[in-house]
Order: structure tokens, then C-alpha cells, then sequence
């Protein structure tokens, strides 16, 4: 069974039409890359996912293991396996980002009928992450994305990510606003998360990232619905071409 | 005057009563109090300064002079509001009266830290008390300032001389031990001098005997004098906890001369009314103020910050950062006026107020103002007033957390990032407990 469905999902925002018809089928273990124009609704369709208000849902279904998703609330969609990785991830002042973490364990934890997390556990546990993904300890004491540098904040995102262990992830443009050494960084982290059991869904405007994580299925994202789907040679065609022949479809 | 404040009056002269002084110069200046405040009664909203605090309920209240109090249960309950700085020398104030047998006996024995009962300092040099008590706020324009001047007698003097060992930092317990039925006035005077060159931390708690939801009506209408010598250092972190009845006036009235240092923070979380009047005055070159703070208030809770700061000299520095949380119908006031005298050339002065309003019944004021007369000066304000982040919630949900732990997380957030301002660990891991605490105890 697929692991994530869409079907002839229509949204809009302020009575705009944004997606129009997303057809999606993503197997257990792939990694399927979505490239496409700006503002064609590809971090519309993420956030939608992901379960953020402000949009109308005016036909179609997502599925996660056959089950809706339409229904849930962010935080139980979270739950269920679904993990967003922030296009601009959001700043919160006050709050420690080992503070945060904590809390998102163990909303898991209790999920799970589990007990909290132990502070030595939990230590040790997100050190050991941090450390590979080279996100520094002052970072961990610092409040959740203040001060971080875009790279700083992208390999944040992957640190949650490998804590959260989703069975979905989403990385909604996780390479913006990267130099090529931070880049590396990321996409070693997400490969180290690729796993049989797991998809994650690369949403990108340039090639460059799927040189470093390499997808099985490539699609084209234009005027609110997939209008290609190849192979991991589709991306390097758009990257010689452009999207200039899929601008139409945006009319 | 309003016949109504009759109650304050009366409970006042019974206290000069109770404990004449025998200076005549204080004696004097308690007359003074009372006739400045007979005169011109419970202020009204037409003062500019109690714009948005209405007082004149107190006028309906019979009060009564607060007992003794302080039995051991209400002693721990009062713990427990208070906030907890291991290591601090306690001084325990029940009613405004010094208890030296809850007290830790090390805070009376340190070396260049002198602790005196106001009416013990008084027996000794009441010259030198007289001299310590601000002249700043005239007794005219603060009704509440001239009704503590007339009942002079309750309190502390604290005064602190250089020592090649810092002095261990002072924590104040003021309990306010009202039984049920009885509306108590308490009216403490505390003075702090702070010699040249020398440092101390203070650490004060206001608290209620009887913990958060009970405990009887009280006044509590406490002033403070503080004058920093040159060079000097004080950390002055205060918490405002008391019951949900009490009502707590306090006056800062605080000199700083050259190259001194007045760091304070200041946290509210419990009581009815919660006002504090802050009046600063920078004195010499390089003198540096910063009243920071955060502040909670819900249902049947008002909580007003007014403050004045006047930069009497060039190269001074003020900063005041508050932020305030505000829920149900709960009141948030901030008025604060920065002044700039002609001679304060240089001045660094920024002051910035920010409320969170949880709910559609909440309120909040704000009247930031700057009078400047120098003409080379780095000054600025700012108010700002919203709602929490949907971003944030959203951005909390997305990773497992529900509505409500993603909110209280983003309140606490809110005002634990002002608590950063403070630089000593063990004070604001204290703070910060305190607004947890008050979190877990809302939800």
C-alpha cells in the first residue's frame, strides 16, 4: 500500500483556486522530489498537509496508510508520522531549543503511552543527533531559531527531523538560503534518515540538492497540479531548460 | 479631604500613636504626611499619574492595623510564593515588622552590611534616617508616599560599605498575614544605602501567609529609598506573589550617582492591584539605571508600572524592558516618562513596553513619554500590543505538541525572554521558576 495518497486535491485561499487536481503516490522507502516555478502552490500543498488553517479544502483526499488526514489536527498528524521541515522556520524568543525538543519528545512519548523522557536520556540522546548534523551545543541552549543563520536553522530542521523519526517528511525548500558546505550537511542527514519504511517528499526550485539527495520519482509542479513525472533525469533537464515550457500550464 | 478615606486615616494615627518618635524632626515629617494626604485624600483618575489605576474603592474598606502574625504554617505557605535563591541571607518581614526569629542570623552579622529596624535606626541617628528618606516624590502629588511618611515606624534600613568580600545578597520576605474577615494596612519604609564603591544584591519577595486564592483583604503600601554612591551596585530583583485579595502600592524612589549601578528586575504574578511607582533619578556622569520586568495579571488582577526617570547628568544610561501577559479580564498599565535635563548630554535612554492579550476581555495601557532638553542624546520607545504568534502555534503543533502545552510554552517564552536581562544564573533560574509555576498553577 502507498504510504502517502493524494487524489484530485483542490485548495484554495480567499476563494483564489490554488492546487488544482493534485494526483500524488509516494511508496514506503522513496524519496520523490517536486520542482516547479514559484507561487505555483507547492508550499501550499506542504502546509495543507502538514494541517495549517487558512485554506479551503474544496475537493479531494490526503491519505496517510489509507487513513484521511483531512480531519486531524496538526499536532495529531505530527503524531501519526507526518513531519513538515519549515521553508522559513519559525523564530520564538524565550523558548530554549533543548526546551522545545523536550517537549516535542514527549508529546510522542505520551502519544505512545509513555512516561516523560529522562533528562539524562534526553541529553544524551539529542547530543549524539546535534553532533552528526553539526549543530553546536550553544545552539541547543539558545531559543528556537533566534540569531540562527539560515544554514543554522535548515540543520535545526533536520535535527528535529531525525528526533521526531517521521514516517513522511516533507522538506519544503530545505536548500534556500544554503552555501554548498551546509548543503552537504543537510542532505547527509536526510540520507542518513532514508530508510525502507520511510518517503520523504523534496520540494526544491533548483537541481543542485537532488545531486545530493538523489530521488526515485521527479515531478513537475505547475498552475496548482503535477503536470510531469519522470526520473531523476527530469531534474537535470529542468536544470538545463529551465521551467519555461510548464509556465503555460500555469495560465 | 474625601470623608471616605477616613478608615487610612484613622488606622494611620492610631499607628503614630502606637509608636511615638521621639526625634522631633521625624515627628514633624509624619504630621506632614498625614496633613499632605488629609489634604488632598485617595487620588482620582483627573491625576495623570492614576489615570488608569482607579483607587477609590479603598475609601469602602474598613481597615484595621495587621496584627503580629507569622505562625510557622503561614510562614511556609509564604515560602512557597516566594521566590527560592539558594545561598541568600533571609530576613523575614511578617506585616511589615522584622521577625529576627524566622530571620537567618548571618544577615544581621555581615561584615560591611549594617541591618537595622527602621525605629531601632531611628533611636540610633535619626538624622541620618531623615537625610536617607527621598525628598524625590513630594508628599503632595503622592497621597500614598505621605500616608507611609505619617506612619513612619515599620520597616528596615539597610547600608552597605565597601569590603574586599562581596556581601552575600539579601533576600526579603515580606508576608502579609491578613486572616479572613479583616482588611489589614501595612505600611513598611525601607531604606537602602549603598556606599561608595560597595555592591549588593537584594532580593525581595512579597508574599500572602495564606497562599494564592484565600487570605483576607490587605493593604500593603510599602516605600522604598535607595541612594547608590558613586560607584556603586545594586541588583535589585523583586517578585510581587501575594493572595488574590491583596493589594500592594509600592514607591521606589532611587538617587544614583556617578558611576553607580542600579540593576533592577521586577516580577508580578499574584494580588488584586499591583502598583508600582518608580521614580529615578541619575545623578552623576556614567550613572546607569535599568528597571526591567515582566508581569501576569488575569480575572480581578490590575497591574500598573509607572515610572519616572529623569537624567540629571551627561553620560547616563537608562533601560526599561516590560512585559506583560495579560488574560481573562485581566489589566495591564505601563506609563513611563523618560526626562532628559539640558545638562544630560550623552544620554543612552530606551524604553520599550510589550503586552500579550490572551483573551477579548483583557486590557492593557500604555503611555510611553520622553521629554528631552539636550540636544545630543540616544533616546527611544516603543509599545507594542498582540496575540500569540500563529505562526509559532502552528509551527509548535506541526512538531506533536497540542494547543494548550504549544501556547503555555509560547507564554512562558514570552516573558522568560525578558528575564534574560537579568545576568546572574541562580536569579533568573529563580524568576523563571516563578513564571512556571504560575503557568502550571493557571492551567
Amino acid at each position: 500500500m502507498a504510504l502517502i495518497e493524494i487524489r484530485n486535491l483542490h485548495a484554495s485561499v480567499d476563494g483564489k483556486d490554488i492546487l488544482k487536481g493534485v494526483d500524488l503516490v509516494i511508496e514506503p522507502g522513496k524519496v520523490h522530489a517536486l520542482m516547479g516555478p514559484n507561487g505555483t502552490g507547492k508550499s501550499t500543498l506542504s502546509n495543507i498537509i502538514a494541517g495549517r488553517d487558512g485554506y479551503t479544502i474544496t475537493d479531494g483526499d490526503i491519505l496517510l496508510n489509507g487513513q484521511s488526514l483531512l480531519e486531524m489536527e496538526p499536532q495529531d498528524r505530527a503524531l501519526a508520522g507526518i513531519f513538515l521541515s519549515f521553508q522559513y522556520p519559525v523564530e520564538i524568543p524565550g523558548v530554549a531549543t533543548s526546551t522545545f525538543l523536550k517537549a516535542a519528545i514527549n508529546a510522542r512519548r505520551r502519544a505512545a503511552g509513555e512516561g516523560e523522557i529522562d533528562a539524562m536520556e534526553f541529553l544524551k540522546l539529542v547530543k549524539a543527533k546535534a553532533k552528526e548534523l553539526g549543530v553546536r551545543d550553544d545552539m541547543l541552549k539558545r531559543p528556537v531559531n533566534v540569531g540562527f543563520s539560515g544554514g543554522e536553522k535548515k540543520r535545526a530542521e533536520v535535527l528535529q527531523m531525525a528526533l521526531m523519526t517521521p514516517r513522511f517528511a516533507i522538506l519544503d525548500e530545505t536548500d534556500s538560503g544554503l552555501d554548498i558546505d551546509a548543503l552537504k550537511v543537510v542532505a547527509d542527514g536526510v540520507n542518513a534518515l532514508r530508510s525502507p519504511d520511510r518517503s520523504f517528499l523534496v520540494i526544491t526550485h533548483y537541481q543542485r540538492l537532488l545531486s545530493y539527495i538523489v530521488p526515485d520519482v521527479v515531478h513537475v509542479f505547475a498552475g496548482g497540479r503535477i503536470v510531469r513525472t519522470g526520473g531523476p533525469e527530469l531534474a537535470e533537464e529542468l536544470e538545463a531548460k529551465g521551467y519555461a515550457d510548464y509556465t503555460g500550464a500555469a495560465a | 479631604m474625601t470623608a471616605s478615606a477616613l478608615s487610612l486615616v484613622t488606622v494611620t494615627e492610631a499607628a503614630q500613636a502606637a509608636a511615638p518618635l521621639t526625634d522631633a524632626a521625624l515627628t514633624a515629617l509624619r504630621a506632614e504626611g498625614l496633613t499632605a494626604f488629609a489634604a488632598h485624600g485617595l487620588p482620582t483618575r483627573t491625576h495623570e499619574r492614576w489615570k488608569y489605576t482607579r483607587v477609590s474603592p479603598l475609601a469602602e474598606v474598613s481597615f484595621v492595623a495587621a496584627p503580629t502574625g507569622g505562625d510557622a504554617t503561614a510562614i511556609q505557605t509564604a515560602e512557597e510564593q516566594a521566590l527560592n535563591v539558594p545561598g541568600a541571607l533571609r530576613l523575614v518581614l511578617v506585616n511589615g515588622r522584622l521577625r529576627p526569629d524566622l530571620s537567618d542570623a548571618a544577615a544581621l552579622t555581615q561584615a560591611g552590611v549594617s541591618i537595622q529596624t527602621l525605629s531601632d535606626a531611628i533611636a540610633t541617628d535619626a538624622a541620618a534616617v531623615k537625610a536617607g528618606l527621598g525628598q524625590a516624590l513630594a508628599l503632595a502629588d503622592n497621597p500614598f508616599v505621605a500616608l507611609n511618611t505619617a506612619a513612619l515606624s515599620d520597616g528596615l534600613v539597610i547600608r552597605v560599605s565597601a569590603t574586599p568580600q562581596a556581601a552575600t545578597p539579601l533576600h526579603l520576605l515580606w508576608i502579609t498575614d491578613a486572616a479572613a474577615g479583616a482588611a489589614v494596612l501595612v505600611q513598611p519604609r525601607l531604606l537602602v544605602e549603598i556606599g561608595r564603591g560597595a555592591a549588593l544584591t537584594l532580593i525581595e519577595s512579597q508574599v500572602g501567609a495564606t497562599g494564592g486564592d484565600t487570605g483576607g483583604d490587605s493593604l500593603t503600601n510599602r516605600v522604598s529609598d535607595i541612594t547608590l554612591g558613586d560607584d556603586a551596585r545594586l541588583t535589585h530583583i523583586s517578585l510581587h506573589n501575594d493572595s488574590r485579595q491583596a493589594r500592594l502600592l509600592t514607591a521606589l524612589q532611587a538617587r544614583i550617582q556617578r558611576g553607580a549601578v542600579y540593576d533592577g528586575f521586577a516580577l508580578t504574578l499574584g494580588g488584586a492591584l499591583v502598583r508600582a511607582d518608580l521614580r529615578v533619578e541619575l545623578l552623576g556622569p556614567g550613572a546607569e539605571a535599568r528597571l526591567n520586568g515582566a508581569y501576569a495579571a488575569g480575572t480581578g488582577q490590575h497591574v500598573d508600572t509607572t515610572s519616572f526617570i529623569d537624567h540629571a547628568a551627561p553620560h547616563c544610561t537608562s533601560a526599561q524592558t516590560l512585559k506583560g501577559v495579560l488574560d481573562g479580564t485581566g489589566r495591564g498599565v505601563f506609563q513611563g516618562r523618560v526626562n532628559v535635563q539640558r545638562i544630560a548630554q550623552k544620554t543612552d535612554g530606551h524604553q520599550l513596553h510589550k503586552a500579550l492579550l490572551l483573551s477579548r476581555g483583557a486590557e492593557v495601557d500604555t503611555k510611553p513619554e520622553l521629554t528631552i532638553f539636550a540636544d545630543d542624546v540616544k533616546c527611544s520607545h516603543g509599545a507594542a500590543t498582540g496575540e500569540l504568534d500563529e505562526d509559532a502555534l502552528f509551527y509548535l503543533q506541526a512538531r506533536g505538541l497540542d494547543p494548550d502545552t504549544a501556547r503555555s510554552l509560547l507564554i512562558e517564552g514570552f516573558l522568560d525572554d525578558v528575564v534574560e536581562l537579568v545576568s546572574d544564573d541562580a536569579l533568573r533560574d529563580a524568576l523563571t521558576a516563578k513564571i512556571h509555576q504560575w503557568l502550571e498553577s493557571r492551567s
